[in-house]
């Protein structure tokens, strides 16, 4: 049986890379993704968010393709991917999108998503101080 | 199922179908009664942060789920009309489930004060509203209220209800220990000399009923108690009533139609949900406690009662505000509400009416990250992270149900077109609350932020109330009582007017809905509703 993945490989890099600047690992506490919500959004991709599953390939897609033009402007001879660029410039791109006016509405969702997967993960009750009990 | 004729015939097994249930039951009468939900256990609820009575972003722990029943609501400003699913906004949820709201609530077991039930010879008539007096009072529910707090267990201490007549008996149980975010907010009332109370919870805080006393673990409001400490229908009334060998109890029906011949009720016709299969039942007495929503849409569809059916929907504006302090106010001690003021309930200058305002149930932090969080805070990245990392510990808030002034354009009709997953006109959801709801809610908006600064928060941070259709958890006034069937849809017994064998039991009575969560009152009137139907049997 043929299995059709949600995201190529290369969307992945690019979502993992994404979550990992909305929730940034800092001062070695982890980050989003060692936290759980990139596996949380790829799960939700396939159940609850399965109606996004499309927006997410275009916006992912959209957020390399800006990240090449950059590479492009600085003259790089390599392509440039979202993932392989150093965090400063992933902030300054995603930032943009935030506040494009075809983009701001799917970025404040998937904000939203990643900081559903943050805070309700054991990484995100650690670093805020919250404990389960009972 | 077992038989096709019964005594009487309950349909739905929430706070007011439990209470009715059970008496009725224990006092001989052989009793249907039926659930469009399931009898779920902690470990099926669960404890998903995402998909609970605070936040459904995903669905409904405690029911409905599923694309089975939709709703249709009619936006206010604009008139355009969405269909809704369950955990979407708008839809106006409460729960279906054995135990109703009382399975997952946060059960602060509030009684109403008497000017509640007088508001319009009090305050008047705003122009455009429906306010209207309820055709019977306190000292009427007074000795009901009290059944209840013993009969479900309330924790609380009735020395500090200094708003209310005196009570004969104390609460069975004392009220739960005040935690850090109460102790800090107590000192802002005392500073400020405002009426100070511990909030009464349906919470064991002593073992009590062959259950524990409650455990602290946060997650109260929304969730099924592990240890079942926290007490409703499903864990006291409808125990006895099964026990009791006359109550039946049949889950994951929907009721269809009450039956009715020559203005008598006569049954009950449902459907099974699985199955699609359409059963009839009959019976001398039928009870309608769907909740104030459902209950509207089966009376419509049923083609019973005056124009008032449906109308006059209410719920809680819940205005407040949220602080960050100086100190750490959290403590992981749940279930966190304990303290609260009756201060602004009543006689505030200009003001129809007020609210209650008491400090919350412990945030979870999805919630906390989803709802209590500044405005202008950064929604991702280094800064968002800091500050939930430096602050989620300091921050409280505080908030409360204001009293609304009903609306008759606020309602529950049924869809002309659209239809659930069997074939009946499902609920269209239309109108706002009265605009003077509003104003009492910027008032009492206005007072949270008073109290938290006086409790010593640096920064305050939440909105004034904007207007929009009031219902969902808190819902009622779809059948509202009344002497006078020009103004009201059910009588002073809560008997459906021209019907004197279809009662109510449920928040679609209450002609107003107090400045205080309604559950008690829902239950204190179905008790006095069973009793009733006893004695005039």
């Amino acid at each position: 049986m043929t299995h059709f993945p949600l995201l190529t490989e290369r969307q992945q890099a690019t979502l993992r890379a994404a979550v990992d600047r909305v929730i940034p690992p800092d001062d070695g506490q982890p980050g989003g993704v060692a936290a759980g919500a990139y596996d949380y959004i790829l799960g939700q991709l396939g159940r609850d968010l399965a109606g996004s599953a499309a927006g997410y390939r275009l916006f992912l897609d959209a957020l390399d393709a800006a990240a090449a033009a950059t590479g492009k402007d600085a003259g790089s001879a390599s392509q440039v991917h979202f993932s392989t660029l150093p965090p400063a410039a992933q902030d300054a791109l995603l930032a943009r999108f935030e506040k494009a006016a075809d983009w701001r509405v799917f970025f404040r969702q998937f904000v939203e998503h990643a900081q559903e997967g943050f805070y309700t993960s054991p990484a995100g009750f650690e670093l805020i101080g919250w404990k389960v009990r009972g | 199922m077992s038989q096709s004729k019964y005594d009487v015939v309950v349909v739905g097994a929430g706070a007011g179908g439990g209470v009715i249930a059970g008496v009725l039951a224990e006092a001989g009468k052989r009793v249907l009664l039926l659930e469009r939900g399931a009898s779920k256990t902690f470990e099926q609820i669960g404890r998903d942060h995402l998909r609970n009575q605070r936040i459904s972003q995903y669905g409904n722990n405690a029911g409905p789920d599923g694309p089975e029943n939709p709703r249709v609501v009619v936006d206010w400003k604009t008139g355009n009309a969405l269909t809704v699913l369950p955990h979407e906004g708008g839809y106006n949820n409460n729960a279906a489930i054995v135990g109703g709201g009382t399975r997952v609530y946060g059960g602060q077991a509030w009684r109403f004060h008497p000017l509640d039930f007088r508001m319009a010879s009090t305050y008047g008539v705003p122009e455009g509203s429906s306010l209207t007096d309820w055709p019977i009072s306190y000292e009427d529910l007074e000795p009901f209220y009290e059944q209840a707090e013993h009969e479900l267990g309330v924790a609380g201490r009735r020395a500090e209800m200094t708003h209310l007549p005196a009570y004969k008996k104390d609460y069975p149980m004392p009220p739960l220990p005040v935690n850090a975010q109460g102790t800090v907010l107590r000192k802002g009332l005392s500073a400020l000399g405002w009426q100070t109370l511990s909030v009464p919870l349906a919470v064991n805080s002593e073992p009590r009923d062959g259950r524990p006393a409650c455990i602290r673990c946060q997650h109260c409001v929304g969730f099924a108690c592990p240890v079942d400490a926290k007490n409703g229908t499903q864990n006291t009334l409808l125990p006895r009533a099964i026990a009791s060998g006359n109550c039946e109890l049949v889950t994951g029906v929907l009721a269809e139609r009450v039956e009715t011949r020559g203005g008598r009720a006569t049954g009950v016709t449902y459907v099974d949900a699985a199955t699609g299969e359409r059963i009839t039942v009959e019976a001398e007495v039928v009870v309608v406690a769907g909740g104030a929503v459902e209950t509207a849409r089966l009376l419509l569809n049923s083609g019973l009662g005056n124009d008032h059916v449906g109308r006059h929907l209410q719920g809680h504006y819940y205005p407040g505000a949220a602080g960050l302090f100086p100190e750490v106010v959290w403590d992981g001690l749940g279930p966190g509400v304990t303290t609260a003021t009756c201060q602004f309930i009543h006689g505030n200058d200009g003001i129809v009416g007020g609210g209650m305002l008491a400090d919350e149930f412990v945030t979870l932090p999805i919630t906390f990250w989803k709802r209590h969080t500044p405005p202008d805070l950064p929604r991702w990245g280094r800064a968002a992270k800091e500050w939930m990392r430096d602050n989620f510990r300091y921050v409280s808030d505080v908030k409360g149900p204001v009293q609304e002034i009903p609306s008759p354009e606020a309602r529950v009709t049924v869809d002309p077109q659209v239809r659930d997953a069997w074939g009946l006109p499902v609920v269209r959801l239309s109108g706002a609350t009265h605009p003077e709801t509003v104003r009492t809610a910027t008032f009492m908006h206005e007072r949270a932020k008073e109290w938290l600064r006086a409790a010593g928060a640096t920064e305050i941070w939440g909105g004034p109330p904007t207007l929009g259709l009031s219902g969902g958890q808190h819902q009622a006034g779809t059948v509202r009582m009344g002497d006078d069937p020009a103004t009201s849809a059910a009588d002073r017994h809560c008997r459906l007017h021209g019907h004197d064998n279809l009662y109510l039991g449920d928040g679609s009575v209450h002609v107003t809905n107090g400045p205080f969560n309604p559950f008690l009152t829902i239950m204190a009137l179905a008790y006095r509703t069973a009793d009733h139907i006893a004695r005039s049997w």
